[in-house]
């Protein structure tokens, strides 16, 4: 058995305990789920170093690399997030986020192919990893505004568990954003060595840009004009569903230079 | 009268700097670049879109002079807006004073001047390419694809014309009798080759097992075809080779002097006085000549010194918040 295979048990087990221990709102069981969260983690972290030892390079250049790393770095930012705040709720739905990703991934072609040259490069891990690292936190903190979007729609009433979610949201997005922001300036540094440019309008580049702009105006409307709870919560789902499209939808619907399939 | 203008002045100032005129200008332009993406219309080269990306930078430029002045600016602030204002500096940088084009250029052969498509671009040097060198992934431009049914086997083979493959542990052998290039059957009913270019890119093999001896045309623009006609063994063929490393050597003249030699390749442009070169394209068939993107772009250096104080600034940002939470 793989260690993504492995990964991928241990998510869904952490899934349905969490969901478990939600429910019938037993903090026992919510650990047990961490535990097998820490687990996958671990498993998943195995498949990304084995999988860099079998092909002599970084594992970061087609989807299913990519799907088993972003997996990784959705899991262990929710577990962090939830050792540290205490907020249970999330792991449930961050578990399923990265078993999702790890069941895609696992269904993709999985050969090991030389890389493009205009792979071969020492951006791309810096590039791919900044990216990642803002795409697990942006994915924790979209799952908190959702719980929020969710919860203060059907007025469930705890104001200061909504707060909680509210700010940890907002901290993830703080964090986030310097990455984010790396990550979108050393691909231009890159795309300049590699194809005599710093900006091209390739469609990855476009929508990575219109995603960096909307996280940049939920730190705005934030900061600047106040917007709280679930105003914000609501750009913050928004900006998800760009990352998404910027990291997926590019390469599955537009092609362009960034089409690694 | 003076009065009222200085008013207007303010005013006018004001919504410039205002946070609502960014707002309407982040939603604006974020609309307008997805427009870009979903139709064939190109707005990112468009007046209009500059005109926008201006706009962005004068309100983020007011938008800063006015907290510099309320004394209510912080420094991973301040560095990340200037870094904006740097990097849509040098992209008007680059847009009023850059140039590019390609250069082809054998081996052996020096030149200096380059064409953009529209015109040649004389350099003030030469440049000759001393050697090109290109890799490949597989070692022939011919791969077949083979299955067989009966002895479950599937396998990729590089062959090579004249060339006798025994399919293992199925009993089948391969013998490969000819190439054509660009297949085409004539009025007489006979295979020749239109031109030397790959334009249908044919394969005649010979298949035997035991005494049965079967031959087959392989074409590489229809591999369904073949994979399909036989009940049993099935050819697919792939034309053409996939580079892996591709490089090309040169030396850069000037004032009669050879001043430098480099290897350019794909992530290793060669620099010289503000030029740039990069490793573009090549000749496929013969591999005579190498294809060089030639850049001149001044902007490129402030656009950079901007991305540097932007990232300084938002790590700056990150931290501060983070010690204070």
């Amino acid at each position: 058995m793989s260690a993504v295979n492995i990964s991928i048990a241990l998510y869904f087990a952490a899934c349905v305990f969490y969901f478990a221990g939600g429910i019938f709102k037993r903090p026992k069981i919510v650990r047990i789920a961490s535990a097998i969260l820490a687990g996958g983690i671990v498993s998943n972290m195995v498949a990304v170093a084995m999988r860099w030892y079998m092909a002599g390079r970084p594992p970061l250049s087609n989807m299913h690399e990519s799907l088993v790393f972003i997996a990784f770095s959705i899991a262990l930012v929710s577990l962090i997030v939830e050792l540290k705040y205490e907020i249970s709720a999330i792991g449930a739905f961050a578990a399923l986020m990265a078993l999702l990703a790890l069941g895609y991934g696992s269904i993709l072609d999985t050969a090991i192919t030389p890389l493009l040259p205009a792979l071969k490069s020492n951006w791309l891990i810096i590039h791919v990893t900044a990216y990642f690292i803002a795409y697990g936190a942006l994915a924790v903190a979209t799952i908190a505004a959702a719980i929020y979007l969710v919860m203060a729609w059907t007025h469930f009433s705890d104001r200061e568990f909504l707060n909680s979610l509210d700010g940890l949201s907002f901290r993830l997005i703080l964090f986030a954003f310097p990455f984010l922001t790396v990550g979108l300036t050393t691909g231009a540094v890159w795309a300049n060595v590699a194809w005599g440019r710093y900006w091209g309008w390739d469609p990855k580049e476009t929508w990575s840009l219109i995603t960096w702009l909307i996280y940049a105006l939920y730190l705005h409307l934030r900061s600047m004009r106040g917007w709280r709870g679930g105003q914000t919560a609501a750009v913050a789902v928004a900006g998800f569903v760009f990352v998404v499209f910027t990291f997926m939808g590019v390469n599955l619907l537009m092609g362009g230079l960034h089409s690694y399939k | 009268m003076r009065k009222m203008i200085r008013k207007t002045v303010r005013r006018l100032w004001e919504t410039l700097a205002s946070v609502e005129m960014a707002a309407v200008l982040f939603v604006l332009i974020i609309a307008a670049a997805l427009a870009g993406v979903f139709t064939s219309y190109d707005v990112y080269h468009a007046s209009w879109f500059a005109g926008l990306l201006a706009a962005f930078g004068i309100n983020l430029f007011a938008c800063t002079a006015q907290r510099i002045s309320a004394g209510k600016v912080r420094i991973g602030s301040l560095l990340s807006h200037l870094g904006i204002l740097v990097i849509l500096a040098g992209v008007i940088v680059s847009a009023m004073l850059s140039e590019r084009g390609q250069i082809s250029i054998s081996e052996g052969e020096t030149l200096n001047a380059y064409s953009t498509g529209r015109r040649v671009n004389r350099m003030p040097f030469g440049i000759r390419l001393d050697d090109f060198n290109l890799e490949w992934k597989n070692q022939t431009p011919h791969e077949i694809e083979i299955v067989v049914r009966d002895a479950r086997v599937r396998q990729s083979l590089d062959v090579d014309v004249g060339g006798i493959y025994d399919i293992a542990s199925s009993g089948y052998s391969i013998e490969v009798m000819r190439f054509v290039p660009d297949l085409f059957v004539d009025s007489g009913m006979n295979v020749v080759s239109r031109s030397d270019n790959p334009g249908n890119p044919a394969l005649l093999v010979r298949i035997s097992r035991g005494d049965k001896v079967e031959a087959r045309w392989l074409f590489a623009r229809y591999p369904d075809f073949t994979m399909e006609r036989d009940g049993n063994i099935g050819l697919a063929y792939k034309f053409g080779k996939s580079p892996g490393d591709f490089k090309s050597t040169v030396t850069i003249f000037d004032e009669g002097k050879g001043r430098l030699t480099g290897t350019i390749e794909v992530n290793h442009p060669l620099k010289y006085r503000g030029y740039s070169f990069y490793q573009a394209n090549y000749d496929p068939a013969s591999l005579q000549w190498t294809g060089l993107e030639v850049v001149r772009d001044p902007g490129v250096h402030v656009v950079f010194a901007g991305i540097l104080l932007l990232n300084l600034g938002v790590v700056i940002m990150l931290y501060r918040r983070s010690v204070k939470s």
